[in-house]
């Protein structure tokens, strides 16, 4: 009896599962593509699922059994409580015998223990079973979602892979212990039962249990129809959290656009839209009771009718009549709770069906990059970067690297330059092996990259994004996630280097001073610098700097680009700026274009050569040339879009002052 | 906002005046709630009438009578009859009820939660961005879903049912004590057993629960972060580190649910034998009873009945009792937010001048965030209609606040800020933020196509004037060429589709439609590359026509262009005027253009580039 707290667990996560409303860029994933609600549920029985699925239960076998047995032996005692009592009325209270039902009563009581022992370790072994399989199945997803290469993280949607992690295992979890054993232990109390009450008396069973077809039917009716409304209610109620929550994040924009009205109106639309369903699905909810009590009741009415003809006309002799009414009456009352968790489970069923599916899917996705079986481990390197002729498709025949050759000598900062698109982010993925190239070879102090365990290597190349991403957790956590043994005076030491010391001391806890999810206390400048003292902690040989400055304001940029100059010394750095001001001084710049290395040299040789370096730097700081459209007429056609707004608010306002205490309520 | 504390408890007082004013919610929907209360009666009359029936069709309609150690009946068709139909209609009216009282106190329930859930939005929308600078949107996000659940749940399960339950446990035990007071007298104490034992469970189990959820939040919160900063995790080979970190909150997350498991494996096999003990005891005594003559077979048959018809409610009632409690700790947390006042409020009769200008004075405007380091102190200037107006200093002088002062996003702590002559909190707030647009920093998109990103402050603009706004802002031919579904392309999560400087243009163009009279350009950000660098700045001439424009930025042609330039230091302008005389006078600004400007003079000029 869960009391309502197993319906708690998963309910929230379930709804990080991203929704599919609205129409998607076909930019989106292709592995997540078709994750929809209509896949919710599965087939009852998948047979191939259900063999992985069984594998998980295997090492839990003896705890299995028992739990199976213990369970059986649980239904039995319960369903044979009203054929106790039926014969307590017919061979004892009839007959005044109370020794006879004191003797009868004591092994009731002892029936009683028999549940109590059979219940605890049934319960007992199902949370022994499940909560290791669930633990275990989720480091495992873990552990290989970690492992799986960039590639399937370009694709992926973060909220739907979590839903598989969360809900789906969860769903999965239910499934194997509680679901498996309800529907064997309201099998065997159904037999029980039916056994039973043949046994007291097989008319009156056939009678009682005549119902039951057109019971099953209208069940399994009501569950399909109960399913999508159930369905519903979770896609509204994730349409009205999604609302919330991104209106949320971006209230500042919602309050300077002046669309809290509109929004509010919006909201309320969703919101409805939830409430119906959820009305809706409460309707269906309920109008399964009067169901059942009906079929109570004719079942009842009919075992009292047959059972009076029969006694009147004599073929049933009294004694037992009486006992017969008295315990089918009880065997009604429970023996319909059974069939109601029946229909109830084979709901779940094809939902785990649909989970186990998911999560196979994801256990099942291959990493595309593995270290080779004979994978050296990368020592100490001079930090020579040699791309040899490498071509490289993200998608097959869609090439977005051709041909590239280049050298990075050791100590060596060459700048990629190019516009968006061209290649530069690639280039650089490269180099740690984040994706493996399509033809040529990647080579690292003559190492071809696949051909060293990428642990070793990606210890020897520091990585700063345009994004810094930071984890929750203290700020010299953050830091020392570059090397993790670091000490305490190493991480301040480098947080000394970039230039972060200071105001992290300014910090109200200093560096011990908890950051919020994903560093949101601190301001973007604040963050790459944290991000630049965990590459500098780490100490590699080859940095890569992905725009590293792009996100900071231009003071900030200042300070950051004084600590790279520092940073830098003696390391090879591969830089992409978005700024041609910043990497002037670089030993070296290649201008790529459309996958291509266009040009290379240093900023004054290109600027002299004329020719794409020197046609982006130019434009950069170029006076306005003419818009290729009529400026005046876009202007004209805000101007008009003014006027007609503003009439239609002075004939709103007019309105607003015939009732001028319409005080929103709020 | 204080971080979230799962287990504060409201004191018993409190609690009263929570749970009141939720109920307070419920009030609306009188006619529902009166509704169900008289279905929860039929319901409760039907469900009680029907072991009695029972009873009744076995003595009298069948006439069973054990005398001795024989058992007689005596059976009348036409009471079969009669007590079969009773039977049948009892529990077609019972079935009813049950399904009225269901459905309408569900039905209540949700649309309580519908009101809570839009006031919620509604005020949040509201409150000003002082109230959003520390409020986290997490926890924001935990009291307008779990706690509003948690509210809908108290409503349906702890008040309706809990006081169906009250009334059915009321109503057997009378009718027991009426039919045979030594059996209702034996079967009691085992229900009273049963019902107190759940509510100590119930609260026992509390506790373990609130462990267990926060395990599945913290476990989300690393799965979460794991696979957002999957680059940083590769870039550092920290997959294994990221596994143990998982792996810890995961094993506490099972150690905590096995103990709820393990309470519940405890405590509900002795509820089960505690039932079956009522069970026995009733046929036990109830037989001694029949044997003797004292009672019919028929009213031990209802004892039975009644027996397994209090079996759910009473096992249920402490899980009901502790709704209350924590209906009250949810409430308390809604409750913070419905009732936190929105520190900018619009005064009432404010009128709007015709024909709006952009002129804009600060009087001795002073500003701070806490009451205690002042942000801003005495700024002083005027910028005529039509203005180009340059703000620059270092991170934090008080640029950015300065211009979320103009739409009021905060308001003054000292002085005052004129539009057009009149105090900006003497405008109506809506009229204020239509003349006054801005183009923030950090540009957030909201998850819609593209053309309802650009209308987001126009949702009635056309076609036309959407496409005229993206051709001013220099994105149209980007979403025209470049986009598969152009101007419907769908933007997703925070547009993050769309490179820094795409997005930038985006925004600008989302201010272009709402034609402001003061346009505020705050782009200390230079989050592109050179020829989106270019487009922006094409982009911010077309917007300054006929506008009076403020620009937090440090580019050479817009400090150039400006008609003034106010150069901020620890909320102070230390330095105002033209390019060239601030150029002359050093200071502050002759650092900046040292530090940042004079790079990008020789291209400029190179270009011939000035006026």
């Amino acid at each position: 009896m869960g009391f309502g707290g197993g319906s708690m667990a998963g309910g929230w996560s379930s709804n990080l599962g991203g929704v599919g409303h609205g129409p998607r860029s076909n930019w989106g994933a292709s592995w997540a593509r078709g994750d929809g609600w209509d896949e919710e549920y599965g087939s009852l029985y998948n047979p191939q699922m259900v063999r992985r699925l069984v594998v998980y239960l295997r090492p839990h076998r003896r705890d299995v059994a028992i739990a199976i047995v213990a369970m059986m032996v649980f239904a039995a005692t319960s369903a044979v409580q009203p054929y106790l009592i039926g014969l307590a009325i017919r061979d004892f209270i009839s007959a005044g015998d109370l020794s006879g039902l004191k003797w009868l009563m004591l092994g009731f009581i002892l029936l009683g223990l028999g549940a109590w022992g059979t219940e605890f370790l049934r319960q007992w072994m199902m949370a022994r079973v499940g909560h290791p399989i669930l633990r275990g199945l989720r480091q495992q997803m873990f552990e290989h979602l970690v492992s799986l290469s960039q590639g399937f993280y370009d694709d992926a949607e973060v909220g739907k892979v979590m839903s598989r992690i969360t809900s789906d295992v969860q769903v999965l979890q239910e499934m194997l212990t509680s679901g498996v054993l309800t529907v064997v232990s309201d099998v065997v109390g159904l037999g029980v039962v039916i056994g039973l009450a043949f046994l007291i008396d097989w008319q009156l069973a056939l009678v009682a249990f005549a119902v039951l077809p057109f019971l099953l039917i209208m069940m399994v009716l009501w569950s399909s129809y109960a399913r999508r409304a159930f369905l519903q209610v979770r896609v509204a109620i994730a349409a009205v959290n999604g609302t919330l929550n991104e209106d949320l994040n971006g209230v500042r924009v919602v309050q300077s656009l002046n669309r809290e009205g509109e929004n509010a109106r919006r909201f309320d639309e969703i919101n409805a839209g939830n409430l119906r369903a959820t009305r809706h699905a409460g309707m269906l909810t309920a109008l399964i009771i009067p169901v059942v009590e009906l079929a109570t009741a004719i079942s009842t009415v009919l075992v009292i009718v047959v059972a009076a003809i029969r006694l009147n006309s004599g073929s049933l002799d009294t004694a037992t009549g009486v006992a017969a009414i008295v315990a089918f009456t009880l065997f009604i009352q429970r023996f319909f709770d059974p069939v109601r968790d029946l229909v109830l489970q084979y709901t779940m069923f094809q939902r785990a069906m649909a989970g186990a599916e998911r999560v196979f899917e994801v256990l099942d996705t291959e990493p595309e990059i593995l270290d080779a079986p004979d994978a050296d481990v990368l020592e100490d390197i001079e930090g020579e970067v040699v791309f040899d002729d490498v071509s490289l498709e993200y998608v097959p025949d869609v090439r977005v690297l051709h041909n590239i050759d280049l050298r990075v000598a050791p100590g060596e900062t060459v700048a990629l330059v190019g516009e968006t698109g061209a290649g530069k982010t690639s280039i650089t993925a490269l180099i740690g092996r984040n994706y493996d190239v399509t033809e040529g070879t990647v080579r690292v102090d003559g190492h071809d990259v696949r051909e060293v365990k990428r642990a070793s290597l990606v210890r020897r190349i520091g990585v700063v994004l345009q994004d810094p991403f930071l984890f929750s957790g203290r700020v010299i956590d953050n830091i020392r996630y570059g090397r993790l043994d670091a000490t305490p005076e190493e991480a301040e030491e480098a947080a000394k280097v970039v230039g972060a010391h200071d105001w992290i001391m300014r910090l109200p806890n200093g560096y011990d001073t908890i950051l919020s999810e994903r560093g949101q206390n601190l301001s973007v400048g604040q963050r790459q610098l944290l991000a630049f003292a965990r590459a500098v902690l780490a100490d590699p040989r080859v940095l890569v700097l992905d725009e590293a400055t792009a996100n900071v304001d231009s003071q900030t940029e200042a300070l950051i680009q004084a600590a790279i100059a520092r940073v830098l010394e003696g390391r090879t750095a591969i830089v992409i700026a978005h700024r041609l001001s910043t990497i002037r001084s670089v030993d070296r710049i290649v201008v790529l274009e459309h996958g291509r290395i266009q040009e290379m040299g240093s900023h004054d040789d290109l600027l002299e050569a004329g020719g794409k370096y020197a046609e982006l730097y130019r434009m950069m700081y170029e006076a306005q040339k003419p818009a290729d459209f009529d400026e005046r007429e876009a202007l004209d056609v805000l101007g008009r879009m003014r006027e007609r707004v503003s009439a239609k608010r002075n004939g709103g306002r007019s309105a607003a002052e015939a009732a001028p205490l319409a005080q929103p309520a709020g | 906002m204080r971080p979230r504390a799962r287990q504060d408890i409201p004191g018993f007082g409190s609690s009263i005046r929570i749970v009141w004013r939720i109920l307070r919610f419920s009030l609306p929907y009188w006619r529902g709630l009166s509704f169900t209360a008289l279905s929860l009666i039929g319901t409760a009359a039907f469900m009680l009438a029907t072991p009695e029936l029972m009873a009744w069709a076995i003595d009298s309609a069948i006439g069973t009578d054990i005398v001795g150690d024989e058992t007689f009946v005596d059976v009348s068709g036409t009471l079969v009859l009669v007590a079969a139909l009773a039977l049948v209609g009892a529990a077609v009216l019972r079935g009813l009820f049950q399904f009225l009282q269901s459905y309408l106190a569900e039905w209540v329930a949700q649309t309580v939660a519908y009101d809570m859930r839009n006031q919620i939005y509604e005020r949040l929308q509201t409150l000003s961005f002082r109230y959003h600078d520390t409020a986290e949107t997490g926890q924001i996000m935990v009291r307008a879903t779990q706690d509003v659940e948690v509210v809908r749940m108290f409503l349906n399960l702890g008040g309706v049912r809990l006081l169906f339950t009250l009334i059915i446990m009321v109503a057997v035990l009378a009718l027991m004590l009426v039919s045979s007071w030594k059996l209702a007298l034996v079967v009691w104490p085992f229900l009273l057993l049963i019902a107190f034992r759940s509510a100590v469970i119930s609260k026992t189990m509390r506790p373990i629960w609130m462990d267990v959820q926060e395990g599945q939040a913290q476990l989300g919160t690393v799965l979460q972060e794991a696979l957002s900063g999957i680059r940083v995790v590769k870039a550092f080979g920290r997959e294994e580190f990221e596994g143990r970190k998982f792996g810890g909150v995961a094993e506490w997350l099972k150690q905590r649910s096995y103990d709820a498991n393990m309470v519940q494996a405890v405590n509900s096999p002795l509820m089960t034998a505690l039932w079956m003990g009522s069970l026995i005891a009733t046929v036990w005594v109830g037989g001694i009873e029949v044997a003797n003559g004292n009672l019919s077979v028929g009213t031990l048959t209802a004892f039975l009945i009644y027996v397994q018809l209090l079996q759910m409610p009473v096992r249920s009632l402490g899980f009901m009792v502790m709704m209350v409690p924590r209906a009250a700790s949810g409430g308390i947390r809604i409750f913070e937010i419905l009732d936190q006042e929105s520190d900018v409020q619009e005064q009432p009769g404010a009128s709007v001048p015709a024909n709006p200008r952009g002129e804009l004075r600060f009087e001795n405007v002073s500003f701070s965030y806490d009451e205690e380091a002042p942000v801003l102190r005495g700024i002083d200037f005027e910028a005529k209609p039509g203005e180009l107006v340059a703000l620059l200093g270092r991170t934090g002088s008080g640029k950015t606040t300065i211009v979320n002062l103009i739409p009021r996003f905060y308001d003054v702590s000292r002085g005052q800020i004129l539009f057009d002559g009149q105090d900006v909190r003497e405008w109506p707030m809506q009229a204020l933020r239509d003349e006054v647009a801005i183009v923030q920093q950090d540009v957030f998109l909201f998850s819609a196509t593209l053309r309802e990103n650009i209308a987001y402050g126009r949702p009635d603009a056309t076609m036309e004037e959407v496409v005229a706004a993206a051709k001013l802002a220099r994105i149209h031919d980007f979403i025209e060429n470049e986009l598969p579904a152009s101007y419907d392309t769908w933007v997703g999560e925070r547009g993050a589709n769309f490179s820094g400087g795409q997005k930038q243009r985006i925004a600008i163009a989302r201010a272009l439609l709402m034609d402001p009279k003061v346009l505020i350009f705050d782009d200390s950000t230079s989050s592109v590359d050179a020829t989106t660098e270019y487009a922006i700045q094409q982009a911010m001439e077309a917007l300054m026509l006929g506008r009076t424009t403020f620009v937090i930025a440090h580019r050479l042609r817009s400090v150039r262009e400006a008609d003034q330039i106010f150069v901020l230091d620890q909320g102070e302008i230390v330095q105002r005027g033209r390019h060239a005389e601030l150029l002359a006078e050093g200071g502050i600004y002759r650092e900046i253009y040292e530090l940042e400007l004079r790079d990008q003079e020789s291209a400029y000029g190179a270009a011939g580039g000035g006026d």
